[in-house]
Order: C-alpha cells, then structure tokens, then sequence
C-alpha cells in the first residue's frame, strides 16, 4: 500500500506580498564604491566620525572573502544590489500623517492593532527609513530614549558614539563590513538606570524596492538594574531580483540588566537574511533571545551571547520552518568568559518540501570562565525525505571547572505516538497536528501573540493521508 | 616548525573558520628514518590469507580506495602512498573466537602501512593492531565487511615520548555486516585518527573511542559513519579523559543519506577534564536527509563528580586513588571488550602511570 505524506500547508503570505508602486526620492549607484559611501552619509547629514567608520569599514569589505561554509550565495550580486532607498516621506509622529500606502501597508501587518493592544511605541522603517516613531509619555518621562538611529546620532551623538561598533566590530565577516559601509535607518533605545520598561517595545521593517538592500542598525543600551523586552518583526514582498538583508543589532546589557530581544523572521523567498546580532552581559545581567525565522530564500543567523560579567546569563528560544526553495542556517553562539556563567540554548525546527533547515552553533568556554554551566538541546523534525536537517555544533572548552551538557535529536512523528492519540479519539490528522503544534510549543509560548497565532495556524494541517 | 601535513582530517561539513576546527595540521622538522620493512609479531593468523600487491600494480583490481565522506586528505593518502612499495591485502576467511594479532615495534623510526582487510561473507573474527616503542605511524587501512559478517577491529595506540600517530580507516560493510571499530589512542604526543564507515542494508557499524591525553598531548579524531542502507544502525561511543595541557579534538558524525528508511543512529562523548589548562573541542554532527530514521547525540564534560570522590573517601581511600579509580571506572567498559588481559593489564598500567600525576 503506497502511503500518501501529510500535505503540510505553506505559511500565508497573502498579506505580505502586497507590492507598492516603487516611487523613491533618491537610489544610489548600483555598485559599491567609496562615492556612494560618501553620498549616503552626505545625505544623512552625518558628522565626520560615522563617514571615517562607514569608509573604515568599507576597506574591511574589500578585505574579507566570503564563507566557505553553510548556505549557497551565488545568487547575491553585490553590484547589481541598490543599498540605499529613501521613500518620499519624512518622520512622522502619528500614523495619520503618514502617506497612505505606506500607512495601508503596515495597517494590513498589524501595526495599529499592535499600538492599540498596549505596546509602548512603535517604530515602522520602509525601506531604508524609519517612517513612523511614537514613543509612549510615561517612558519619555523616565529618561527612555527610542528613536531611530539617525535622530539618535544627532540628539544622542555622544551616547551613540560610545556604544556604536563596540558589541560587533566591522572586521567580523563580509557582510559586516558591508553594513557598517552602508547602514541606514534601524532603533536605538537606551533604558537609564534601574528604569524598568514594563511594556514590551516593537519596530517592524519592511523593504520594497526591487533589488534594494535592509542594511538596519539596532543598538539597544540598558543600564545598570535596567530592564527591557524588545521586539523585532520582519517582512517584505515577492520579487524576481534577489533582495538582501544585512542588518545588525548591538546589545549592550550592564550590571544586573536584563534584557528580551523576540524577533520574528518572515522574509519573502527571495530574500538573502544574513544578519548579525550580538550582545553583551555584564555582571548578573541577563539576555534573553527568542527568534522565530520563517521565511527568506537563505538565512544564515547566529545571535551571539557574549557573558563578559560575572553571573551573566543567557538564554535562547528559537524555531526554524524550512519550506520548499529555502535554506535557513540558524542557531546561536555563547561566550563564557566571567565566572559562574551560565546559558541554555533550545532550538527546534522543522523542513518540508526540499527546504534546509540546519542548526550550527558554538558553544566556547574561555580559561578565566570558572564556575560555567550551560546546556544545549537541539531538535528536528523532518516531515518528509526530499528536505534536510542538518546539526553542525562546536563545544570548546578550555578549563575544567565547568558542566556542560549538549543533546540534538532528528526524527519525523512517530507512528506509535499517533496511534496512541487516535486511541483516544482524535483523528489522525488531529493527531498529528497536536504533534507538530506539540514540538514547537516552548517557542510559541515565548512569542508575542499574533506570531504565536500564526505559528499555530501555519500547523493546521491539510491531511490526504499519513505522514511517513 | 615546518609544516607537514597542512588542512587533514577535515570534518564532513565545515563550518565557522575563527574556530580553527575544521582540519588539523602536522608540525614536524624531521622525521626519523623510514622502515622499509616492517617487523611484526603476529599470533592467530592460521584463518588470514595475505597478498601483497606492488607499487606498479596498484591501478588495477583491488587497489582503488574505498568511498569516505571525510577522507584524511590527499597530501596524507600522496605521502603514504609515496612512501610505502606495496599494499597489503588479509582475508579472513574462516570465523575463529580466538583474536588474530598484529603487534608493531618502533625503535625511534617511522613505519608506514597502506593494507586493505577482507572479511569474507559469514565470517566471525576479531582482530588487533598494537603499536608500541616510540617513532612515527602513517597508515591507510581499509575493511571490507562482506555479507552477515561480524568482526571487530581494535586498534591500540601505546606509542611513547615524541611520537606521532596519523592513520586512516575506511570501512565498507555489504548488507547485514556487523563491524565494531575500537580506537584505543593512549600514545604520546601527537595522534591523528580518521575513522570512515559506510553501512549497507541492515549493517551496523559502531565506533569505540578510548583516549587519555596529558603532558602537551596534541589528539585530533575524525569519526564518522554513513549510513546509507535500510535500516542500518550505529553507536558512536567515545570516553576521554584530558589533563596537563593536553589539546583533543573530536568531530564525530553521524550521516543519514536519503533512502536510509529506519535507520537509527547514536553519538555519545563523556569528557573528564583533570586540569584547567587543557583545549577541550568537540563537534558532534548530525547530517541528515532522510526523514524516516532516529538520530541523536549528546556531549557532555566536567571535572570529576566530587559526590564520587567523596564518596570513595568516606570509605577510607585517598582523593589521589579516589580520582584514579573513578577515571578508570569509566573506561572499563571499553577496556571490557579487549579479548588479550594481558594488554589490558598493560593499557591499565600506563593509565595509572599518567593518572598518578592528577
């Protein structure tokens, strides 16, 4: 008898590929050169030490070569990738006064709704720019700053000049380098001391130029006793040139700080994700991480933990979906560098219909991280045998007063697990929903609600038959 | 120091370059003089029939080398290749309980072996190599494991001093084979172990590490096995102990390939570390691609549970012997499955010998 495989529905995408006409006030040159670096910071109006940093980080472009491992990127054309698209429209303060197709856009991804269900403020960046900013009084009145990167560059030089390129330097990777060179738009968020910020704070970016790049810099400061939830969401619509995404995102988290970075990945499938995030926790703070990474052509995304402090903690959450004609190469990376430092690392994911799903990690103990705890579990789940699941990690330790434990596991649902459930009543596509839903649980619980509903939504399964 | 033998014993899937995993390299100035002619002491070879076939006649029949998905790299196959003037062939043609033996002696030379095993179909057979004295060992040694054999292959590694060890295994097991490779790696000072095996239908092929590093002790592993067939199975079960500033490397790889439907395969490194100046580094793979299998590892490492230590002291033992029979507690189970006691005896002496100085 020849079993039919479960038809596992794709995530839907109807709301997000909706294409505004490309209108835009300004396109740089196609390739990359010192000129068109020079043009960027001039039309932002830049002051001389960010032209020096973006020209320095240029010739460290120029240096470094490509990986040699993980996903294919044949497909990204440096020179035919247009970085830098800035729309018609200048800084808005409330929704209303944002030109409509942009507001429409952002209307259909939940922006408002979100606004409206307590979040603290909002920051909307559409192509390049931030396009709306609002900022709730009573964080204002505490000394939060949020405000996009350029404002912050000019109402917060010295605070942004401090922080900016410390946590990830420009000479770490290629792609690195290339943001640095041409960055544009992004967060910057500073909680002052022992300032707890109760309401989760979001921004969304968008890109819809063809061919056009998001080169976003986030950098978050908390200081000492502080605390912050932040979240990050991502979308873009369909386009036949190869969209490119090198964002970065610098957290700074001091003494007894805690910060909640979510983020939730649903680039197009054209999209070339290879964004860099990195933090770093001083003496008991903590860094949670918690990433959803659904869509994109290729991902390679490895948020880093570096536990510099004494005590520090880091914990990371995330699940990958891999569907048919994507490659996402995911997983985090922990320092241990301060005594008694501990971490835990819980990564799922899932691939169906040829997608490539792989979790690729390090896991590093320096020599001076005496007291180091951590435990990794990675687990996948294949739902049919034309996809893979790769599990790439590396432990390296260099003292041995530690404990550390790794596990990884790789499967599809077990039979005996659905015939149990089907004993008790449910049907065997119920079943085997409830499996799947099951497994990506401890992350959907950690999502903010409306990726967590479409999380669940994307495993309401069309059943022909049994799966495996 | 010249380099020797650069980027060898490659993992099966690279991954970030900053991390300096990815492959090893040999540093060495001189090596000592080359053995042409290696002499070894064998016993219980009656079942193994031998043919040596010559350097002019390696391109013909036998002589290509078996498939690898993490060969040890083609400076080290040209090296040996270069250096050896024929290829040993041993077939196993009977089954025997008792163990054939192969034991080499090195006074401060260099042997290198390039030798291919045949375990006829049925066949039941154990065999050892033990490399004792001190020098440098290069080999390339392959096994076929015909249809519904079942063997075991031990290789011992007691080497002394500045001695280097660099070897490769490949293993190919036809359907229903039964193959347990058990590296023993206790030699001094430099050990590069590639092991490769590839598994048909219903085969299983497990891999048996053992490994005690100390002093400036440099050890890189390289295991993997693929599984290929329906319903082929594998355990990948490596115990180490690190102490001194002794350097380990491990990458061990478990390789579902598409079509490998009920397969099962299991990875497992338990490290203790007994000083905080050592380089403990592993890299525990999974590569799969295929959805109808069970796959999983684990890794874990740490001092000495000092709820056993204190245990054992509580019963009057000092903490010194304490730690000694812990570590040798946890060895024993691989030490179990040496069929020679004597060798045991002799493997538990060394051990206690480096052990003492924890």
């Amino acid at each position: 008898m020849v079993k039919i495989k479960t038809q596992v529905d794709d995530i839907e995408r109807t709301i997000y590929d909706v294409k505004n006409e490309d209108s835009f006030s300004y396109k740089t040159g196609k390739g990359l050169s010192a000129d068109i670096v020079k043009e960027i910071s001039k039309e932002k109006k830049e002051t001389q030490w960010m032209l020096d940093a973006r020209l320095k980080a240029l010739t460290e472009y120029n240096k470094l070569d490509l990986p040699t491992w993980g996903p294919n990127l044949d497909a990204l054309d440096m020179d035919n990738i247009v970085t830098y698209v800035k729309p018609k429209t200048g800084m808005k303060e409330k929704w209303e006064d944002v030109p409509e197709d942009i507001r429409n856009t952002f209307d259909m991804l939940g922006i408002p709704e979100a606004e409206k269900e307590s979040l603290a403020g909002v920051g909307a960046q559409y192509d390049s720019e931030v396009v709306y900013h609002s900022i709730k009084q009573h964080l204002v009145a505490q000394g939060v700053i949020y405000t996009d990167m350029e404002t912050a560059l000019i109402e917060h030089e010295d605070l942004v000049k401090e922080y900016f390129m410390k946590v990830v330097p420009p000479n770490d990777h290629k792609f690195i380098a290339l943001h640095y060179a041409v960055w544009s738009g992004g967060s910057f968020v500073y909680v002052p001391e022992g300032v707890c910020v109760d309401i989760p704070l979001q921004s969304y970016f968008r890109s819809n130029s063809p061919g056009a790049g998001q080169f976003e810099h986030t950098l978050i400061i908390v200081e000492k006793g502080g605390s912050l939830h932040f979240i990050e969401g991502c979308s873009a619509p369909r386009y036949n040139v190869t969209n490119l995404h090198a964002g970065c995102v610098e957290l700074m988290i001091k003494e007894d700080a805690s910060l909640r970075y979510s983020t939730i990945e649903n680039w197009s499938r054209n999209m070339m994700n290879l964004n860099t995030k990195k933090a770093i926790v001083g003496k008991n703070g903590t860094i949670e991480w918690v990433s959803g990474s659904f869509g994109s052509k290729v991902s390679m995304l490895y948020p880093m933990s570096i536990l510099k402090g004494d005590n520090s903690k880091s914990e990371f959450t995330g699940i990958t979906f891999a569907g048919k004609g994507q490659h996402l190469d995911t997983g985090a990376k922990v320092l241990h560098i301060g005594k008694n430092t501990s971490s835990m690392v819980n990564s799922k994911s899932i691939c169906k219909d040829g997608g490539v799903a792989n979790y690729r990690s390090i896991l590093k103990v320096f020599p001076q991280a005496e007291g180091a705890k951590s435990t990794v579990s990675c687990e996948s789940l294949m739902l049919d045998s034309v996809s893979r699941a790769d599990t790439i990690p590396v432990i390296d330790i260099r003292t041995d007063k530690v404990d550390i434990g790794h596990e990884a596991k790789i499967g599809k649902i077990s039979d005996e697990s659905i015939f149990y459930l089907m004993t008790r009543g449910l049907t065997e596509e119920a079943a085997r929903a409830m499996i799947v839903r099951g497994f990506a649980e401890p992350i959907a619980k950690e999502l903010p609600l409306e990726y967590a509903v479409e999380m669940n939504r994307l495993i309401e399964l069309e059943l022909e038959g049994a799966i495996g | 120091m010249s380099t020797f033998l650069k980027g060898i014993n490659k993992s099966p899937e690279i991954t970030y370059r900053w991390l300096r995993v990815n492959d090893t390299t040999v540093e060495r100035d001189e090596f000592p003089e080359v053995k042409k002619t290696v002499e070894v002491q064998t016993s219980n070879t009656e079942s193994v029939k031998i043919e040596e076939v010559k350097k002019e006649s390696w391109n013909e029949g036998n002589t290509q080398y078996l498939y690898s998905s993490a060969p040890m790299g083609a400076e080290f196959r040209s090296y040996v290749e270069d250096n050896v003037e024929k290829e040993v062939i041993y077939t196993v043609g009977t089954s025997s309980d008792t163990p054939i033996i192969y034991e080499y002696y090195l006074g401060e030379e260099t042997i290198l072996e390039k030798e291919k095993i045949i375990i006829e179909e049925d066949v039941k057979a154990t065999i050892l190599f033990i490399y004792r004295g001190n020098g440098s060992h290069l080999g390339i040694r392959e096994v076929i494991a015909k249809k519904g054999s079942s063997s075991k292959v031990f290789k011992v590694n007691l080497l002394r001093d500045a001695s280097l060890t660099v070897t490769e295994m490949i293993v190919q097991e036809e359907e229903g084979a039964e193959v347990e490779v058990i590296s023993i790696n206790i030699g001094k000072e430099n050990t590069v172990d590639n092991i490769n095996v590839s598994l048909g239908d219903k085969a299983t092929g497990d891999i048996t590490g053992l490994y005690l590093s100390s002093g400036c002790d440099k050890i890189d592993m390289n295991y993997t096995v693929v599984l290929k067939g329906l319903e082929s199975r594998s355990k990948i079960d490596v115990k180490g102990a690190l102490s001194d500033r002794a350097d380990k490397v491990f990458r061990g790889t478990i390789d579902f390939r598409r079509g490998a439907k009920g397969a099962k395969g299991a990875q497992r490194e338990e490290i203790m570390l007994l000083s905080d100046e050592v380089r403990n580094v592993a890299m525990p793979l999974i590569l799969c691609g295929e959805d109808d299998v069970m796959g999983e590892h684990a890794a874990s490492c740490g001092r000495i549970d000092e709820n056993k230590i204190f245990y054992l002291m509580s019963r009057g033992i000092s903490m010194e012997e304490s730690k000694k029979i812990i570590v040798e507690g946890t060895f024993y189970p691989i030490l179990d499955k040496i069929p020679d006691k004597n060798l045991v005896k002799e493997i538990s002496e060394i051990m206690q010998g480096r052990l003492a100085k924890i």
